[in-house]
């Protein structure tokens, strides 16, 4: 029966997720610590393999509508995944306390991006990396008409999703939030394409560290499988609501929550 | 086919992209399908006393590091077949995202974009590295 009850919860986390625009670890592993009372580390693991799931599964659609700049995420790719060999390795280093204390800072910390103003702001030039790469693309105003943008910092942009991957694999999420921060804040990416480029770059950064994990024993079939399964189901359901949902009064509540929920992990941390 | 706009991805390499993307979708499809199978039929095989009983989470409780090649051959030895199913279908799934990005790579040496092409293939290569970083020696 409990599998059924982490079937339920996973699905209210994918379709949470999809809605809020976020991945799903950042609820399903406090629902497996806090919840469940599952060990961090292998929550951390089914969380991972659950983003795989879900990123795997909505390629397509993140292609189909033409604001994934595929160039930018290859060569961003190299960053994270950099960063996901380190932050396995420093898993193996971690205590449970320290993962604890370090999940409940990040979802302060999303919860206060998830508050701030979204605004798009594009690049006036290409960094030379963008321009010898050719990392500029276009993207399509409300109009129809599609107009071109540039890319700044790519050096910078590049050791942020270093930090994402690291984050990533110490706390098994996707650190989108962290990645679009990164793209939108300092390499001024158009805020629809950062978004859909960092939804397409979350795969890969859990793969980088999920093999790890899988091949060390910590992906339980037990906790991973109804995981999987639900937020796959939940994402698909949540994409398909989404514009019947108000999306913003959602948002709010969902900052209250992760607060609290904040909270209770560095509480749990501490202890 | 080629964009007028500068940097625009060609049709046909869109299209190929987006070929890339559906074959990882019924990749996402057929893993889901066999964790989703050897769950069910675990479930009944063990009348609910296997996978996801209270004393399997229990257990989950406590940290034990156990290497995936121990916990196989304890599997295969109690003939669990539904959860080596489950096994199998995890398995696939981590593999996806490898497949995605070596795809990619062979999708830019055909652009001819060398140096992309070898970007996606050392994320490629370090994927794969990654992997044995799990393994202990």
């Amino acid at each position: 029966m409990l599998s059924f009850l982490l079937l339920v919860a996973s699905l209210g986390a994918g379709f949470l997720g999809a809605i809020l625009g976020l991945g799903g670890g950042i609820i399903v592993v406090p629902v497996l610590t806090l919840g469940l009372g599952v060990d961090i580390r292998y929550s951390i693991a089914a969380s991972l393999l659950s983003i795989v799931a879900t990123s795997s599964g909505a390629a397509a659609s993140f292609l189909k509508d033409n604001l994934t700049n595929l160039r930018l995420a290859v060569f961003l790719e190299v960053g994270t995944v950099c960063g996901a060999i380190v932050g396995f390795l420093l898993s193996g280093l971690a205590n449970a306390n320290v993962l604890f204390l370090l999940f409940g800072s990040f979802l302060a910390f999303s919860a206060l991006m998830m508050l701030r103003p979204r605004r798009s702001v594009r690049a006036a030039r290409n960094h030379p990396w963008a321009a010898k790469l050719k990392l500029d693309s276009t993207v399509a105003l409300p109009s129809g008409e599609r107009v071109s943008y540039a890319v700044e910092n790519v050096p910078f942009g590049l050791a942020a999703m270093g930090v994402a991957g690291v984050l990533s694999a110490l706390l098994g999420i996707g650190s989108g939030l962290f990645k679009v921060l990164a793209m939108d804040g300092a390499m001024k990416l158009p805020l629809k394409v950062s978004s859909a480029t960092s939804n397409f770059m979350i795969g890969v950064t859990a793969a980088a560290s999920a093999g790890a994990f899988f091949l060390r024993g910590d992906v339980r079939p037990d906790i991973a499988v109804p995981v999987s399964l639900g937020i796959l189901v939940g994402a698909w359901l949540g994409a398909r609501a989404l514009v019947r949902l108000p999306e913003t009064l959602i948002r709010r509540v969902f900052v209250l929550v992760l607060l609290v929920v904040s909270a209770q992990m560095i509480r749990k941390g501490l202890a | 086919m080629t964009s007028s706009l500068p940097n625009e991805p060609s049709t046909g390499v869109r299209r190929l992209e987006l070929r890339i993307a559906v074959l990882l979708r019924a990749g996402v499809l057929a893993s889901a399908g066999l964790m989703a199978f050897g769950w069910a039929w675990e479930w009944v095989a063990s009348a609910g006393d296997g996978l996801g009983s209270a004393e399997a989470f229990a257990a989950l409780g406590n940290y034990q590091s156990r290497p995936l090649s121990a916990e196989l051959a304890s599997l295969v030895a109690a003939q669990a077949w539904p959860v080596l199913l489950c096994y199998f279908g995890l398995f696939l799934l981590v593999l996806l995202p490898l497949v995605r990005v070596f795809l990619t790579s062979i999708l830019f040496a055909r652009q001819r974009e060398k140096l992309l092409s070898a970007l996606a293939a050392g994320v490629f290569l370090a994927l794969i590295a990654s992997f044995f970083l799990g393994l202990e020696i």
